[in-house]
């Protein structure tokens, strides 16, 4: 999510309930000889921070119902933002500042993790959606990217094929001429020859993604590739290569949106385990704490 | 060509029977009339023989076979129709058209009666099942594509044998010379005018190509196959002699109006009965056969003033408790004193209040181009009205008589108004209004017809009546600048016609183009050189405009860089959608909440695609987009998909699921999904065409609700975008 003016209030209202939670803490631990989350101060504190844990938390489960009308999911989305934030601040307080036995080390632990994994992940859905919009203008559904991959070598091929039936008519299908290019300017077998090896060792290879090396990868060699190809080639050709070059370009774009769709998406892998299990030792501590 | 007199006979053989026929008899005529068949495809009784289809060989027992349709008969000849030979070359001549055929062609499809394709059938060719191998391969050249530019004849290139029956049934049987050849080999075809879009070229849509045509190539366009007496089942349907009988319908084809039966009613109204409701949509004009009916907005204007947004909590709270105050009129507005409605009439800002009477017409603008109802109309008195589909309407507006009628009573009624309606001509005098009736032009422009040419002689000034006229400019790269959109009571041309005399003056700095059906209004450069010398008010007026306009658009040459957006707005046919769903790619994560949503919505069968064109940093994603021109209700066999009269097409539960619907949207937001119904007790798989229904039973469409990015919206483009298209769009124009 875009994190702009529009969150504001949300970040007012954050404020607010951090100041309201420092300026009780500040006189309890200036009076309470034992600051810890056993007291009652420390569980009213606990009790808000785990609230607010369960409440971000539950975006999961919100967004695996979309149509329920429990408020609107960008509401939601913001309340597990800004109070998923907060939570961090207010089990420091609940637990004054200190991490306690094992289980409790480790839940802060946890929690840190968490919410730096958030922290970074609404960093990255800030920032990456804009570079996908700019860098991949051929943007496809993530789903639906390795078949268009498929379609672009078979372009590529058709293209190709192309070539060499507009260079030599009589020798492609529906031929009606038997005076041909080839047969006028032998030397375009070479030329032919070159180009099909170029776009058999080169091209094809890195279309299918069996070449991850390829000077393709790179725009500006993929250029100079091009450009030597429109310089090998007569005048006939260059629409193909021209075509050619748009579909690898096409590739690259299509690579490069797998690439930023990962990074949108890869971080959730650490933060949703974490979360789960922060959720579940956090229930383990408060029962066990409550009851013991 | 037989040196014989007409009434000497001559006596032949044929297929073994002996005939006796004048001299000059062509062997078809003379089989024809001794009841021995042979099969053409290019010849008619009632057109000059052609011989271009060869299909009605016959040996004769010369060294080739004849054209039955054009060798006239000789004495002695002995002829074979159905021998062998002749069976087995006529067979080959039907493989060879049918290869270029498509199978079963549009006309097969409607009514199943192409010639074609029935006689290659009777030949054994099992064209109609797809039983036979094709010996011949389809052709390798590109053929034209259809043209669905006229509305009531479809041209479909790929069914045309060029047989030339269209060409000769409108010159040698209507006199109107509108079609030819075009083309040589593989590239010929027929054309309309110079190779024009039927709809754009002179065509009356007579209808005579289209019952002369013996293939799917040139086909009759029902609107929405639709009768309107089912919609008003009290309603008449005139015959078509009743109809021809009316004045207003005389010289319109016979023929077409038989095709058409349905298309137009006569309804009785009774007074004070509301025949249309202001910013309803419909699809129909009227035209008033008797009595009188009152025009007029039921809407009370108002001006609705912005609020400051920025305001705080205790400004926006304390607002609730202080009195509103009357919002004056924009200062701009004060000089429109008319409000243009969709009538021959304008309506007077302080009272909009008109009568219409026998002989006009009202909703052209709904009908031909689908936008809501622009008024409200009521029965005076008891009235006659013939209610008519927008093919009816587009024949009866290129009838000459209908025409007349209409330029006759705009002339009389609507150009003092139209005129004085426009700011800069308020202060026109009557007499000159007077001598202007009888000299101005009312013409006609289909959708994308260039109405005038930048670099042009400027040779009149133009006021638009009807329709949306684009003001373009190109620059040195060929691209093309959009200066502006005209609407009702917009004028073009001035610029040109002022500057007339001066160095690189007098031609047009703009192209103006027709962006749907447009009628203007066409002064000539005499009169408004004229009106400018006997009204100098008006001259200084139209000076300053002038030179508002030309400041403007240097504006937007200097801002070419950002004219982007507006010409994608266009090219995308944003334009025409009410409701689109646009997702903020700045803000969206992919994370496809949108789709899922939409298919819990929808019995797990999604509606929308995250997929489609940009627009600025907008995905306008593959969803229904409510079309004000929704091509895709036009065809439905069952008249299931509809608009309500909010604005959502809805597809109802009767859909037989043809597709038609899905083929006509140009922007792919309908899809054919086969799903399980039960009812009837059993469950069984059905094809139900779907688009977005806006979730209409909700509050928020779902793909909106459950996007937790506040990236998807569903929005109303022209507000929407309407700060992105500022910087290019802002009102005014130039030429």
């Amino acid at each position: 999510m875009r994190i702009d003016a529009t969150h504001r209030p949300w970040l007012i209202a954050s404020l607010w309930i951090l100041g309201i939670a420092l300026a009780a803490y500040v006189p309890y631990a200036l009076v309470a000889q034992h600051v810890s989350g056993g007291t009652a101060v420390g569980l009213i504190f606990g009790s808000i921070g785990f609230g607010f844990m369960l409440f971000a938390a539950a975006l999961g489960i919100r967004k695996r119902y979309p149509i329920w009308r429990i408020g609107r999911a960008q509401t939601w989305m913001r309340g597990h933002l800004w109070l998923g934030s907060l939570a961090f601040p207010i089990i420091l307080l609940h637990a004054g500042f200190h991490f306690g036995g094992w289980l409790t080390s480790l839940l802060m632990l946890l929690l840190i993790l968490v919410t730096a994994s958030g922290l970074v992940g609404a960093y990255l859905q800030h920032t990456l959606p804009t570079r996908l919009m700019r860098e991949v203008a051929f943007e496809t559904i993530y789903d639906q990217v390795d078949h268009i991959r498929g379609r672009l070598v078979v372009e590529a091929e058709e293209r190709v094929q192309g070539v060499a039936e507009h260079l030599a008519p009589g020798l492609g299908a529906g031929a009606t001429v038997v005076l041909t290019y080839i047969g006028a300017i032998p030397e375009i077998n070479t030329e032919l020859e070159k180009f099909t090896e170029t776009f058999e060792k080169q091209i094809r290879p890195w279309l299918e993604n069996k070449d991850r090396k390829s000077i393709l990868r790179h725009r500006e060699q993929s250029v100079q590739l091009f450009e030597e190809l429109h310089r090998m080639l007569p005048e006939g050709a260059w629409k193909t290569v021209d075509a050619l070059e748009e579909i690898c370009e096409e590739k690259r774009q299509l690579d490069r949106q797998v690439v930023l769709h990962r990074m949108l998406h890869a971080w959730l892998l650490c933060h949703i385990p974490l979360s789960v299990a922060l959720i579940v030792l956090g229930f383990v501590h408060a029962i066990g704490s409550l009851r013991y | 060509m037989s040196e014989h007199p007409h009434d000497k006979l001559l006596t032949l053989t044929i297929d073994g029977q002996s005939i006796t026929v004048p001299h000059g008899t062509t062997i078809f005529d003379a089989a024809r009339l001794n009841n021995i068949p042979i099969p053409t495809l290019c010849h008619q009784q009632n057109q000059t023989p052609v011989a271009v289809c060869r299909v009605c060989v016959v040996d004769c027992g010369e060294r080739a076979y004849q054209a039955a349709c054009i060798r006239e008969c000789e004495p002695d000849m002995k002829v074979q129709t159905a021998s062998p030979g002749v069976l087995a070359a006529r067979k080959t001549i039907y493989e060879l058209m049918l290869a270029d055929h498509p199978v079963p062609c549009r006309r097969q499809q409607q009514s199943g009666d192409c010639e074609l394709e029935g006689q290659a059938a009777q030949a054994g060719l099992g064209v109609a099942a797809g039983l036979e191998t094709p010996r011949f391969p389809k052709r390798s050249v590109p053929v034209l594509l259809p043209d669905e530019s006229s509305l009531s004849i479809a041209v479909d290139y790929a069914a045309c044998i060029l047989c030339d029956r269209c060409v000769r049934g409108c010159a040698e049987i209507r006199h109107n010379f509108v079609i030819a050849r075009q083309g040589k080999g593989y590239h010929a075809a027929i054309a309309f005018d110079d190779n024009q879009p039927m709809g754009n070229s002179s065509c009356v849509s007579c209808g005579e190509c289209m019952v002369s045509c013996p293939t799917g190539a040139l086909t009759n366009r029902r609107v929405l196959g639709q009768n309107l007496q089912a919609i008003y089942p009290d309603a008449e349907i005139p015959s078509p002699e009743e109809l021809l009988a009316m004045p207003v319908f005389h010289g319109v084809s016979g023929t077409f109006l038989e095709l058409n039966q349905g298309a137009v009613i006569k309804r009785q109204i009774r007074a004070g009965e509301i025949i249309v409701r202001e910013g309803e949509n419909g699809s129909t004009a009227f035209y008033v056969l008797q009595g009188t009916v009152d025009i007029y907005i039921n809407a009370q204007r108002a001006h609705v003033a912005s609020t400051d947004q920025k305001r705080g909590l205790v400004a926006r709270i304390t607002s609730k408790l202080r009195t509103k105050k009357e919002h004056a009129r924009d200062e701009d507005a004060k000089d429109r004193t008319f409000i243009p409605i969709d009538a021959s009439v304008d309506l007077p800002y302080d009272n909009p209040v008109a009568a219409l009477g026998a002989g006009e017409l009202f909703g052209e603008m709904t009908c031909m181009n689908f936008y809501p109802r622009s008024a409200t109309v009521r029965a005076q008195t008891d009235c006659v009205v013939l209610e008519m589909l927008r093919n009816v309407l587009d024949v009866l507006q290129k009838n000459k008589n209908f025409r007349a009628e209409l330029d006759r009573n705009y002339r009389q009624r609507a150009l003092r108004n139209h005129l004085h309606s426009v700011p800069v001509f308020a202060g026109l005098g009557e007499d000159f209004v007077s001598e202007l009736q009888e000299r101005v032009e009312l013409i006609r422009f289909a959708p994308d017809q260039v109405i005038t040419e930048e670099g042009a002689v400027a040779d009149a000034f133009y006021l638009v009546r009807i329709g949306f006229v684009k003001v373009s400019q190109k620059h040195g790269d060929g691209e093309e600048l959009v200066l502006a959109y005209l609407p009702r009571g917009g004028y073009f041309g001035e610029m040109g016609l002022l500057t007339a005399g001066t160095e690189n003056g007098g031609k047009r700095n703009a192209t103006c183009t027709a962006l749907d059906h447009v009628e203007v209004v066409k002064i000539s450069a005499e009169d408004f050189q004229q009106m400018l010398e006997r009204h100098p008010e008006v001259r200084r007026k139209l000076e300053g405009v002038a030179r508002q306009r030309a400041a403007e658009n240097l504006l937007r040459q200097q801002r070419s860089d950002r004219k982007q957006p507006l010409d994608q707005y266009l090219a995308q046919g944003l334009v025409d959608a009410q409701s689109l769903l646009v997702l903020d790619l700045e803000k969206c994560t992919r994370c496809d909440q949108c789709v899922r949503a939409c298919a819990d919505a929808h019995d797990g069968v999604t509606r929308l695609l995250r997929d489609g064109l940009r627009f600025d940093h907008f995905l306008v994603a593959t969803s229904c987009r409510q079309c004000r021109d929704p091509r895709c209700m036009v065809g439905c066999p069952v008249g299931s998909i509809r608009r309500r009269n909010s604005l959502e097409v809805v597809i109802e539960d009767w859909c037989v699921g043809c597709g038609l619907c899905a083929t006509n949207c140009p922007y792919g937001n309908i899809n054919v999904q086969e799903i399980v119904s039960e009812a009837g007790g059993h469950a069984a798989t059905v094809r139900k065409a779907t688009s977005c229904d806006l979730c209409h039973d909700l509050p928020e469409p779902s793909c909106v609700y459950a996007c937790p990015h506040d990236a998807a919206h569903r929005v109303q483009p022209e507000v929407f975008f309407a700060d992105l298209l500022r910087s290019t769009g802002e009102a005014g124009n130039a030429n």
